[in-house]
């Protein structure tokens, strides 16, 4: 198997030539994406190989943790205007990677071994991250565009929580919306990614749905409580205590 | 009278910018108090210093002389509260949202009662607060903030969006709540409206206070032009 992969350069030539023939300009940018995606994906793998053998649980949190302080800083990128918006992503991803990891592990479904936590831990860091900058830039722009708003209300005496009330609301179904919309066509269009690995590694199709269904479970509590927290931080932020916004 | 608000030397810097400076003056209790000034001169920010939805980075402000920032601010803003110009309401149907703000407010009211303060027609409770025309709008804002029945209430240039006719109604609420001992402090730049209600004021040019004062004096320098303001 391992040595037939490299015929599989082939189909990267044949985008190239693609590119090359419609004058698209694209050619030295397949070309360096796709060296990028073996290096790290051959890396990655020489990471994956040495954290399974070692099979401790430190080694695999280790990984975990280092997989979020990445995630944390890619979401920051994403969430340019809130201030801190790293250490809220981060919030936010440890809070949907702990609660929906923990839950299958207490429920047994999922062992502490390397070939679930890593695997599944990815994928939650991954979509817990898109959720937490989505969450954190969509709160922003509603507080920002709905400042008299919330001005008048803090003035009638309400609370910074009632009066941010609505925005939160309106940015963690923000950040629902992709998981409900995959939730609802799944498996109609295109077989999701774990599926698909799963049988192309020779699991029985019963067995790969139902995985699959655990994943997307799974990425849905994520996705929601991950939001949900960094949102609760982010509150704390753009308000000066309980008394005004501070954007 | 006795003194309600006293400003002691307040500054105001937001992104570096000094937008107030060195603001003295004191409002007592129970007067109809004008901020007049150009656009721009700082009036809003500086009523919103009253109840703290901007904080001053200098001086002091004292209500019934307490230090503002030391009056925890749920009760501060039981008893001073702002209306401001423009489409202030959360969005959502009407009685929906009036029943939010009474429920979290601690309001004993109902919406109908609500409306009634500025004799509003109840077929506004089926609109969306989107929907409500901008005078309306204001008025419902209106009939929120006298349903907290505050001791100051801050009104931020609220007429200009009203017909004349329903800017006279609001002045007379507001004349008739000083009767019964509030304090009000308003912005306005009509100045039939200052000389018609308004007892005392200042006048703000570019975050100072110019000239303080009885209201007829500070109309004449306004009328007059800025320079003879500065004269003296
Ligand atoms: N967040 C901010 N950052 C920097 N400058 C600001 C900010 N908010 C207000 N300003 C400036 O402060 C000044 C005073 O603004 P303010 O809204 O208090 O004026 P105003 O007297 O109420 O004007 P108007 O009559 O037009 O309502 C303006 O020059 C404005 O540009
Ligand atoms: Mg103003």
């Amino acid at each position: 198997m391992q040595s037939k992969v490299i015929y599989s350069v082939i189909l990267l030539l044949i985008a190239v030539l693609v590119s090359y023939f419609n004058r698209l300009k694209a050619e030295k940018d397949l070309i360096v994406g796709g060296i990028r995606a073996a290096i790290q994906l051959i890396l990655i793998g020489y990471v994956l190989n040495y954290i399974f053998s070692l099979n401790t649980i430190g080694s695999q949190l280790l990984l975990l943790f280092i997989m979020t302080l990445i995630a944390s800083h890619t979401a920051k990128g994403r969430a340019k205007e809130v201030k801190n918006s790293g250490l809220l992503a981060f919030f936010g991803i440890m809070a949907g990677t702990i609660t929906s990891i923990g839950v299958l592990l207490i429920l047994g479904i999922i062992k502490p071994e390397p070939r679930y936590l890593i695997p599944l831990g990815g994928m939650v860091i991954g979509n817990t991250m898109n959720a937490s900058a989505l969450a954190l830039d969509r709160f922003y722009h509603e507080l920002k565009n709905n400042t008299p708003k919330i001005l008048f209300a803090l003035s009638l005496g309400m609370s910074t929580k009632d009066a941010s009330l609505f925005y939160i609301r309106k940015a963690i179904r923000a950040a629902m919306t992709p998981i409900i919309n995959t939730l609802k066509i799944v498996g109609l269009i295109q077989l999701p990614g774990a599926m698909t690995g799963m049988l192309v590694a020779g699991a029985s199709p019963m067995e790969a749905a139902m995985f699959q269904l655990v994943i997307m479970y799974m990425i849905a509590a994520a996705v929601g409580t991950g939001s949900m927290v960094a949102l609760l931080f982010a509150r704390k932020r753009l308000f000066y205590r309980d008394i005004t916004l501070k954007l | 009278m006795s003194i309600i608000f006293r400003f002691e030397d307040v500054w105001l810097e937001k992104n570096g910018k000094s937008i107030l400076k060195n603001i003295n003056f004191s409002v007592k209790r129970g007067e109809f108090f004008v901020i007049l000034g150009e656009n721009g001169s700082g009036k809003s920010s500086l009523l919103k210093l009253f109840n703290r939805l901007e904080i001053n980075t200098r001086g002091n402000i004292f209500f019934n002389n307490e230090k503002l920032d030391e009056i925890p601010v749920k009760s501060l803003r039981d008893k001073v509260v702002m209306v401001m110009q423009g489409a202030t309401l959360f969005e959502g149907n009407v009685r929906r949202i009036l029943e939010i703000y009474i429920e979290k407010l601690g309001l004993k009211q109902t919406p109908e009662d609500i409306l009634d303060i500025m004799s509003l027609s109840y077929e506004n409770l089926e609109k969306n607060t989107e929907e409500l025309s901008g005078g309306e709008g204001q008025l419902i804002a209106i009939g929120l903030a006298v349903a907290r029945n505050p001791d100051v209430l801050l009104l931020d240039e609220v007429t200009s969006s009203l017909s004349i006719t329903r800017g006279a109604e609001v002045r007379e609420k507001m004349k008739h709540l000083q009767k019964n001992g509030k304090t009000i402090i308003c912005i306005t730049h009509n100045m039939e409206n200052a000389v018609s209600v308004g007892e005392r004021g200042i006048f703000l040019q570019n975050g100072r206070i110019t000239r303080q004062g009885k209201i007829e004096e500070l109309i004449q320098c306004f009328e007059k032009g800025d320079e003879q303001c500065n004269q003296r």
